[in-house]
């Protein structure tokens, strides 16, 4: 597949191929002012079909999607490498084997009979230059346009379409297709929807008002559409050549409607949303729209979404996310060994828990006060907020990581991945004592608890290698869970909080925290763009999804209430389908002007 | 049920030997609803070409789980405990009632939850409730005593019983009363002074680390007298001395009747007492008595059929056992608790009092929307498949057959003509899918007051 070349689509890097053959035997600079053209090429090729598409959709249009080239995208998903993983897996590629591989091919073949054309020729007829899909609230009503890679076999394939449809319909007594015509447009409608047939394309609407307006738009090119739409324009150079997909969104509109504020009231409600999504939100509520592009290649797939940010307008409460100036940014993230994920961020937790009156509801306030109570006890007396978490850098990750426990006894029945979260303190001699004795009479205080409640007691210890203090604490096994391969999930846990000479790490388990200490960054002068950074490692996960696989048999079981077999099937495909993974990646990047949050799922070869 | 029709006591526990004509499909039926949680039509089938004595001797004797089936139904119960769980562990449990062939088993498992009532609201700990579990179904059809000096050291039952402790200093009297009142012989067949003293020998006797353990410190060595006998009894010793009274096999078998025979009316001590000794003299052996009630011209008679209300788990386990399916179980798990019967939390001490207390109002509402949340769910499969190819396969095609088959493993006792071609109409006429409309005919045979009965 021709996909990644040069990033263009493959419709393009067909053009290129073709272009390479023939500038094999040019000098230097032909050959530079051809692949020039080659890269214009798409330039126009899209702009043209976003812009021709826009200038017949209503300026009120919410929501749009466009995929210029849907003949290769089809192409591009059906030649995916993955797709040779489908087929090739035991339980997913049984498709490909039995007898619903073949009534598809006779399903498709039915179909090219009645309609005289292969199908990728129809796809092409149909929308081989582009599809555009657009909501339009005034109306309620969405529209889907189809422009035809080959206009003049548009109207002979509708034509055999709506035909055979109406004899399906006929035979089982349904209503059909009727057809009329709008100021000499073919129209055709089946219910509520009205498709009509424009020389290049096909625009399908579920509301006949603005069926007629883009008929209207057609006929007249009204000069006030979606392409004169100053936030659609603005948008547009956004918009990535590259995308298989790509989309508008007016958030003007879904402000209007109150879609924003009730998002922002969810955060309110959820620490945990303020705290992933708390920044990208507020952002929302000011910019004018959000632009996503989906790209399809042959390593994965990417989704990036931009909008408008203005680092000056970013309320006080929200420092803690963006940082004093939008300039807050995240740690670059440390590579584990047998690492599951990492999320690296800027975030003030001390800022947030001092305005958590100003970014949550009283519920939550009420939670905060509670948990403040509890934890400055723990804590030995101190404030929380302003004396412990004040005194750690804002720029920290979190490391999770797959534990292995191959050789180990007690085995905890239920395995659970080890989780560090490692920083740095901002006076780091004053905060390395304070944290050794709180760390003891936390300790101290599970055991306690522990005791109480009939659970195994934690042992203390403390080591140091290479400057790095480690306290740690494993719990004692009782004698009857001394040799258990099915111990209790406490197990898991060896709480460890590792002091070097600059991080620190609070882990849960020792051989996470000396990782996790041990680990650097590549380059030491590495930075970070983004202001948080997420990943998720497939390998990694894989691992201990199976680790804990009888776990999920029974859960799968228990829950669907499928026989064992059904189960191990179930459980079979997840894991398999995470193979096909190499890793999940999200990352999200303020600058002076936007925010950009992106998404990317690689595909393991 | 009019005290002229009833059996005579002499002639009640007989073998049932019908005639072929009234050896058929619904008094098949009828055994397995009480005898398990009712019965596949291939079951049914089956049982025509046995005897009663020998379906109740098959049930009672030769119906063990294949090892690995066991094994699966231990694998999901423990997996509960890890993470201390207390639906997955309902669940499994549940699991294991859809699936057994050891039906009698896990009714009898059942029976001993109730009669030994602990539950998790208050032990909170998936691992000690499945222990007592393990225990209630290793002795289900075996011998009441080991099972009564089992539950006496039951970790489960102490922590519920708050005798974790129990000092010479302040003998704790719980575990002693409930085992005379409730567990062994019934109100009126003991005295105060017999709960002090039989609670002075259960002194010493604690738990630590979840164990049963014996503080020969705390025991109180001093002279007792239980039930007029006297010594240096010890709990062992205060146990088999209530073990020895009369009134204990009477008040067991009155509960076994209750639970395998009929709610009302309570049975006369003539009708008791043939089984009582039976008990008696099989040294506690509760498997024979139980063999005895299955196989009895009684259980067969007018006086049992139709005259028990279903359990909220017997209606919903049957009614998924006997259309081969399968289901979401937590969630099964989660509503049969918001019914009343969440395994592992009976109400109180006592148990579940069954009977009418199981249908009011709102329990009906309740069965009715459980039954209808059942059918309506795409994950309720049907022999793998969907109500409608179920029926198809078991040759029920046809609208009147379909509802015939339906009320034949559903129902106690026939619907009356006008409900049945309502529901035919209802599989004729109802909005959807052929299969969404037997679904729905379910619904509405949940909703009849046959239904509730077993």
């Amino acid at each position: 597949m021709a996909v990644t070349i040069f990033g263009y689509s493959p419709r393009i890097c067909l053009r290129l191929t073709k272009l390479q053959q023939i500038t094999l035997n040019h000098s230097g600079q032909n050959m530079i002012s051809i692949l020039t053209l080659c890269c214009l090429l798409p330039v126009q090729d899209q702009a043209g079909t976003t812009n021709d598409s826009a200038a017949l959709l209503p300026p009120t249009t919410a929501v749009a999607l466009q995929m210029p080239a849907p003949v290769e995208f089809v192409n591009a998903i059906l030649e995916h490498p993955i797709h040779d993983q489908i087929k090739k897996d035991k339980t997913l590629g049984a498709f490909y084997r039995g007898p619903g591989l073949a009534s598809v091919k006779a399903g498709v073949a039915i179909g090219e009979a009645t309609l005289k054309t292969k199908w990728p020729e129809a796809l092409k007829a149909l929308a081989g230059s582009g599809i555009t899909l657009a909501f339009d609230p005034k109306t309620n009503s969405a529209v889907a346009m189809l422009k035809s890679g080959n206009p003049a076999e548009l109207k002979p394939l509708v034509e055999k379409i709506i035909e055979f449809v109406n004899s399906q319909r006929r035979d089982n007594n349904q209503k059909e297709i009727t057809s009329s015509d709008y100021a000499g447009i073919p129209v055709f409608q089946l219910d509520n929807v009205a498709m009509a047939l424009l020389p290049d394309r096909i625009v399908a609407a579920t509301d006949k008002k603005l069926g007629k307006w883009i008929l209207d738009a057609h006929l007249k090119s009204p000069d006030d559409t979606l392409a004169t739409n100053k936030s659609f324009i603005e948008a547009q150079s956004k918009f990535k050549r590259t995308d298989s997909v790509s989309a508008f969104l007016d958030l003007e509109v879904v402000r209007a409607s109150g879609g924003i504020e009730k998002l922002l009231e969810g955060s309110r409600a959820n620490v945990l949303a303020e705290f992933l999504l708390g920044g990208v939100l507020e952002t929302l509520s000011d910019s004018p729209f959000v632009t996503a592009g989906l790209a399809v290649t042959d390593d994965g797939i990417q989704l990036a979404a931009k909008t408008l940010h203005d680092p000056s307008k970013v309320s006080e409460p929200r420092e803690f996310y963006f940082g004093p100036n939008s300039t807050g940014r995240a740690p670059v993230a440390v590579s584990i060994e047998s690492g599951i994920g990492n999320i690296a961020t800027y975030r003030d937790i001390s800022k947030m828990w001092l305005y958590a009156g100003d970014l949550f509801d009283q519920k939550v306030n009420d939670g905060f006060a509670e948990a403040e109570t509890g934890l400055s006890t723990l804590f030995a007396g101190k404030d929380f907020a302003e004396e412990i978490l004040a005194e750690i850098k804002p720029a920290w990750q979190l490391v999770i990581a797959r534990q292995d426990f191959a050789n180990v006894l007690p085995r905890p029945a239920v395995k659970f991945p080890s989780f560090a979260l490692v920083g740095e303190f901002k006076d780091v001699e004053k905060m390395n004592g304070e944290l050794r004795r709180i760390y003891q009479s936390v300790i101290g205080f599970f055991n306690v608890v522990g005791a109480m409640e009939g659970n195994p007691q934690l042992e203390q210890d403390m080591s140091t290698k290479d400057g790095v203090k480690y306290l740690t604490s494993s719990f004692v096994p009782t004698p009857e869970e001394k040799e258990s391969t099915e111990a209790s999930i406490h197990y898991n846990f060896a709480p460890t909080l590792a002091l070097g000479e600059k991080r620190f790490a609070l882990s849960s388990s020792f051989a996470l925290a000396e990782k996790a200490m041990a680990a650097k960054p590549a380059n030491a002068d590495q930075t970070n763009d983004a202001n948080m950074e997420i990943s998720i490692e497939a390998a990694s996960l894989k691992e201990i999804l199976t680790d804990n696989r009888e776990q999920l048999i029974a859960n799968n079981m228990l829950e669907e209430g499928h026989s064992r077999r059904e189960a191990e099937n179930q459980i079979n495909i997840i894991l398999g389908t995470i193979g096909w993974f190499k890793d999940l990646t999200a990352s999200l990047v303020p600058s002076a002007d936007e925010l950009e949050l992106t998404l990317q799922l690689s595909v393991r070869k | 049920m009019p005290q002229q029709m009833m059996l005579r006591p002499e002639e009640a526990w007989k073998p049932f030997e019908p005639a072929a004509k009234n050896w058929n499909r619904a008094t098949i039926a009828h055994f397995y609803r009480r005898a398990g949680f009712g019965a596949t039509s291939a079951e049914l089938t089956a049982g025509l070409e046995m005897k009663p004595t020998e379906l109740a001797k098959k049930l009672v004797h030769e119906s063990e789980d294949e090892a690995q089936q066991t094994k699966e139904f231990e694998t999901l119960s423990r997996s509960a405990i890890p993470t201390n769980n207390a639906d997955t562990l309902s669940a499994a449990w549940l699991y294991r009632l859809l699936k057994t062939k050891n039906a009698l088993q896990e009714k009898m498992t059942l029976f001993w939850h109730g009669h030994f009532a602990t539950s998790n609201e208050k032990v909170q700990s998936t691992k000690l409730m499945h222990q007592q579990n393990r225990m209630l179904r290793q002795h289900a059809l075996g011998d009441f005593k080991q099972l009564a000096h089992g539950i006496a050291k039951d970790p489960a039952m102490l922590l519920y019983l708050d005798s974790e402790s129990n000092r010479k200093a302040h003998p704790n009297e719980n575990f002693a009363r409930e085992i005379m009142e409730l567990f062994v012989l019934g109100e009126g067949n003991y005295t105060e002074q017999d709960v002090r003293e039989l609670a002075r020998c259960f002194t010493g006797w604690e738990l630590r680390r979840e164990r049963f353990r014996f503080n020969r410190y705390q025991y109180d060595r001093g002279e007792k007298s239980v039930l007029g006998e006297s010594g240096k009894l010890t709990g062992e010793q205060g146990i088999d001395i209530v073990l020895k009274q009369d009134a204990g096999p009477k008040f067991i078998v009155r509960k076994l009747l209750k639970y395998f025979v009929c709610d009302e009316p309570e049975l006369p001590d003539a009708y008791v007492t043939p089984l009582a000794n039976q008990l008696r003299n099989d040294d506690w052996n509760v498997s024979g008595v139980v063999e005895t009630m299955l196989s009895s011209r009684m259980f067969y008679s007018p006086t049992a059929f139709a005259r028990k209300i279903r359990s909220p788990v017997e209606m919903a386990i049957s009614l998924v056992r006997s259309l081969e399916g399968t289901c979401k179980i937590t969630e099964l798990g989660t509503k049969l608790r918001r019914l009343g019967q969440g395994l592992y939390h009976p109400p109180n001490v006592k148990g579940w009092d069954g009977g009418r207390t199981w249908v009011n109002s709102s329990t009906l509402l309740g069965r009715a929307n459980l039954v209808r949340a059942l059918m309506a769910d795409d994950k309720t499969k049907f022999d793998g498949s969907t109500l409608e190819n179920l029926l198809s396969k078991r040759k029920a095609g046809s609208n009147e057959q379909a509802v015939r088959w339906l009320e034949g493993l559903l129902l106690a006792m026939p619907l009356r003509g006008a409900v049945r071609s309502e529901l035919v109409d209802m599989l004729k006429s109802a909005e959807g899918s052929p299969d969404t409309r037997l679904r729905k005919v379910v619904h509405a045979m949940s909703v009849q007051p046959e239904f509730q009965l077993s």
